[in-house]
């Protein structure tokens, strides 16, 4: 496939090549990494810095629903929402994306239309990917034709903890076939791969596969986007970008629910990957209830007072 | 306090995962003071309340014995400042319930608040004493550490007398 | 550095600590002036401001102090344990409540950034009483004999690099062991120690405990030399050092000597190259490389200096050097107008050698003492640079093909104080620390301190342990 970057063409070429280059990658010491994700968390944003933060998060956001209970209604509200997030303040910034189910991104693209925000779809038999190729891949297929603008889609953990990192890499590049012009966002749940070691690896591999984005987790395991391991994620695109001219996005997903949260996230892109990061083509949030808590902040800034949750609305 | 004030009696529970429950019993036993007077009713734990007991402190270990040998000691050492700073109610507890004199109950409760101070300073230097590198002969590391035994049961000695322990 | 994401001026609020405009003595509980009513001024390095007038001390005023810690000293050392011990954690605890004006004060006097303040030293300060509080009353089982008895008047003179830290380190396992002090803090850095007088007086010390005397080498010589002290601490210079050690040989008086250092940091090719760049930039930015133990000395293996150079720079280009109130500098100033005329001439000295220079992009303000964060490359052990201990924000970057040559090169030093490596293979840290001549030896990671750990030198870097069990020995008389 002519995705992968000529410089690493040879590290794909068999199952063992693609081994031994992810198994060559350096290691990760956690308490290290951990320990440079809670130091930059420790940045102190305020004024005019926060205003810009708080803008720009709420521009990255996946406004997210994934529930067995979606509806066409439930759907459009959110579309109208991420069009328009704050009904009391027009100058709010629209969030990036919203993310759907792919039998209803349809319906999201009808609502979004002309707004400028994205249609994501998960796809690829999302959250647990256990499903045949075939599958996936028509699952893929209807997401596009629907008009989803962006695909995110999960990989096969069992195969990679299992170590068959062929199989994960020709399915995200089969993905990425079937995407057409829609952005591939490639998830990885790190919480299932446990260790930073493999998280690193997983990245190469989406990276190497031809992903757009690559990304935490699905938002239904235990454990999804951490400071630390999306602080590794942004290594692995930073040094990409220096090895091969390539550049990939970043989209932490789960788990991040406050305006301090979000801005924490922003420092590490800021401080690690760069500010060519800082802009949500090249990085997302995947949330629902952090829109909300940027809103009430952004109020904050503008009126002096501490807003509350009457004042935003509800999804 | 005005002479015809009630005061206000205290509900004595069991302390089970950070609650507070009665106990599942439904019962309660009297404790009564060296002269047999009524002092409090006590719940009357059954075998149930004391599976849930080892039950919760089973699944606190792992985080308690996780903790930092320093955390562990600021928090036996707030426990020693708390009991201080409940010196006069614990010294007449002790006093009523165990029928001391009140100076000896002052000293049982000093030598109570020292000792949580004592093993404060022990939490971080138990490994230092009891452990170390084993120099065993080839080329390996070979470390011992002493690890905590895990849920421990303290049944406390039936005297002073006034504890009434039925059955 | 112009960003799109540009950081607003975060400060720490000056007004949580309020400084006298003069100060005294600390002497036998009181406050008191100089006997020749000397003064001299402590300045902010950040912005050159007079902070206070403090009371410079002479041989007369020390005389004083040893004769109040050596009154202090019968009833002190006959308490018992538990009772020393709990003067000690109450000490500990009004540090943590006091910790946010202590560390306002100490990023004041001394220009160190308010993060390391905040999050290092004083955490640091506090858990180190906490710590040897615990010991007062379990002498018994350190392992030096049943009811080791205090040495008596501890002299203690401490260096400006972490003032409040370097005191916690002398104080706290003296009183412990039942020894009474003056201490002599640098007289760049006096306040922090003179607050801490403050808290002694919170925590009820029985006056003469601990006396603090502020002034200069002289007030320090004069108190390493006064007949009635039984034991010596020094932290600070090889060369002050040297002659501290002369000036006591043959007296009876027991030392610990706390002196230089040019600590090895050593990256192999399977370290775990992120974390690696982040260990290299604590081991000689931290505390603007102001610290004994600091990792001055690069060795990367030549098969990645490459990558781990690149790296670095791009790191190094981030660090944020400004106003040491700012929640988010990184770097502060350098101590004193003194100190940054020495790095100055060492960093000189390193190009005129033929080293290469490199330094990060950054704007250093106008008033103040500052140097940007600088490398050398092209480094062998022949430069000055490689083998002079510089105390500043200046890591030499040396290469090595093997482990062997790396071990050589790391011990090829007059000073053995701390030493790093890094790599994802465990056998080879033990293998290597195992011939490091090192006091302290970080694997994949560096400078970091706790209470329990011993820290000291081997060879120039000074002798005797503090910290940890070990620490306890040098105020126990267990000869």
């Amino acid at each position: 496939m002519p995705t992968t970057a000529p410089a690493f063409a040879d590290a794909t070429a068999s199952d063992s090549a693609l081994r031994r280059f992810l198994h060559g990658l350096p290691g990760v010491d956690p308490v290290g990494l951990e320990a440079r994700a809670a130091s930059l968390g420790t940045r102190s944003i305020k004024t005019t810095a926060k205003a810009y933060a708080i803008d720009l998060a709420i521009s990255m956001i996946d406004l997210t629903t994934l529930e067995g209970a979606d509806t066409p209604g439930k759907v459009r509200a959110l579309a109208a929402k991420a069009v328009n997030p704050d009904p009391t303040d027009r100058t709010s910034p629209r969030t990036a994306a919203v993310c759907v189910y792919p039998d209803m991104a349809a319906t999201a693209a009808a609502a979004l239309a002309g707004s400028g925000v994205k249609v994501a779809s998960v796809a690829t038999a999302f959250p647990a990917g256990r499903a045949a190729l075939a599958v996936k891949l028509a699952d893929v297929r209807d997401a596009v034709a629907a008009g989803a603008d962006e695909i995110d889609m999960v990989i096969d953990r069992g195969a990679f903890l299992s170590g068959h990192y062929l199989k994960v890499y020709e399915e995200i590049v089969a993905v990425k076939a079937e995407c057409g012009s829609a952005r591939l966002k490639v998830i990885f749940e790190t919480g299932e791969l446990s260790t930073y070691d493999n998280i690193r690896r997983a990245s190469w591999l989406g990276m190497l596969a031809g992903a757009d984005f690559i990304k935490t987790s699905t938002g239904k395991v235990a454990v999804n986007a951490t400071p630390a391991n999306t602080l590794l994620m942004l290594e692995a695109v930073r040094d990409f970008r220096e090895q091969t001219g390539v550049q990939v996005g970043v989209k932490p997903a789960g788990g991040i629910r406050t305006s301090k949260d979000a801005i924490k996230f922003l420092v590490l892109v800021n401080e690690t990957a760069g500010e060519d990061w800082l802009d949500n083509h090249w990085f997302r949030f995947g949330a629902s209830s952090l829109l909300n808590d940027l809103l009430m902040q952004r109020q904050k800034l503008s009126t002096g007072r501490y807003s509350g949750p009457d004042y935003v609305t509800v999804d | 306090m005005s002479d015809n004030r009630l005061s206000v009696f205290k509900t004595y529970k069991l302390y089970v995962g950070g609650k507070f429950p009665r106990s599942e019993s439904g019962r309660v036993y009297e404790v009564t003071d060296s002269k047999g007077r009524w002092l409090a009713n006590a719940p009357h734990s059954s075998r149930k309340d004391a599976r849930d007991a080892v039950v919760a402190a089973r699944k606190a270990f792992g985080g308690w014995s996780g903790a930092t040998a320093y955390n562990r000691g600021q928090i036996l050492y707030r426990v020693a400042e708390m009991l201080e700073g409940r010196r006069e109610q614990f010294v007449r507890e002790v006093a009523d319930a165990e029928g001391l004199s009140r100076s000896k109950a002052a000293a049982v409760v000093e030598a109570a608040v020292d000792r949580w101070v004592w093993y404060a300073g022990w939490t971080d230097k138990i490994g230092q004493i009891a452990g170390g590198v084993n120099p065993v002969a080839g080329p390996f590391l070979n470390l011992s550490t002493p690890e905590p035994t895990g849920v421990v049961t303290v049944l406390a000695p039936r005297t002073p007398r006034s504890w009434a322990w039925s059955r | 550095m112009a960003s799109a994401f540009e950081y607003a001026p975060a400060p720490e609020s000056r007004s949580v600590v309020d400084i006298a405009p003069s100060y005294g003595l600390f002497i036998d509980g009181e406050f008191t002036e100089a006997a020749d009513g000397k003064v001299f001024k402590s300045v902010s390095p950040s912005s050159e401001e007079v902070l206070s007038e403090v009371a410079r001390a002479g041989a007369e005023d020390v005389d004083r102090a040893v004769k109040a810690a050596r009154r202090a000293f019968e009833k002190w050392s006959a308490l018992p344990g538990s009772e020393r011990a709990k003067y000690l954690f109450r000490i500990a605890r009004i540090i943590q409540e006091r910790s946010r004006e202590l560390a306002v004060l100490e990023t004041l006097d001394n220009g160190k950034p308010i993060r390391e303040t905040r999050d290092a030293d004083l955490p640091l300060v506090a858990a180190h009483f906490f710590y040897y509080a615990g010991w007062a009353d379990k002498l018994d089982h350190a392992g030096y004999g049943a009811n080791p008895r205090p040495l008596g008047v501890a002299g203690q003179v401490i260096p400006w690099n972490f003032p409040l830290l370097m005191l916690a380190w002398k104080i706290a396992p003296a009183l412990a062991t039942g020894n009474t002090v003056v201490l002599k803090p640098a007289e760049t850095t006096p306040l922090s120690a003179l607050f801490f007088a403050d808290i002694c007086r919170q925590a009820g010390l029985p006056r003469g405990v601990v006396n603090i005397l502020t002034g200069y080498g002289d007030a320090g010589a004069a108190l390493v030399g006064h007949p009635d002290v039984n034991k010596v601490a020094f932290t600070g210079s090889t060369a002050v050092g040297k002659a501290i050690a002369r000036q006591i040989a043959g007296t009876g008086k027991r030392a610990t000597l706390e002196l230089g250092g040019k600590g090895a940091n050593i990256v192999f090719d399977d370290a775990p190259v992120d974390q690696a760049v982040e260990g290299i930039v604590t081991g000689i930015f931290f505390n603007q490389g102001q610290v004994c133990c600091a990792g001055s000395r690069l060795l990367v293996q030549e098969s990645v200096q490459d990558e781990v150079l690149d790296a670095l720079k791009r790191r190094l280009s981030t660090l944020r050097l400004g106003d040491p109130l700012d929640k988010n500098t990184d770097i502060g100033a350098i101590n004193s107008a003194e100190q940054l005329s020495r790095i100055t001439a060492l960093a000189e000295t390193g190009e005129a050698e033929g080293a290469e220079r490199w330094t990060a992009p950054c704007d250093l303000p106008s008033a103040g003492y500052w140097f940007a964060p600088t490398l050398f490359t092209n480094v062998t052990q022949a430069h000055t640079v490689a083998r002079d201990e510089i105390f500043g924000p200046v890591l030499s970057v040396l290469t090595f093909r093997t482990p062997d040559e790396a071990v050589a090169k790391a011990n090829n030093t007059q000073y053995g104080l701390s030493a790093g490596i890094w790599t994802e293979k465990g056998s080879r840290i033990l293998a290597v620390a195992g011939k490091l001549r090192a006091g302290v030896v970080w694997a994949n990671t560096f400078n970091k301190f706790d209470p329990t750990s011993p820290f000291g030198g081997y060879k120039e870097s000074g002798f005797g342990r503090e910290g940890g069990r070990h620490g306890l020995e040098a105020y126990l008389d267990v000869r």
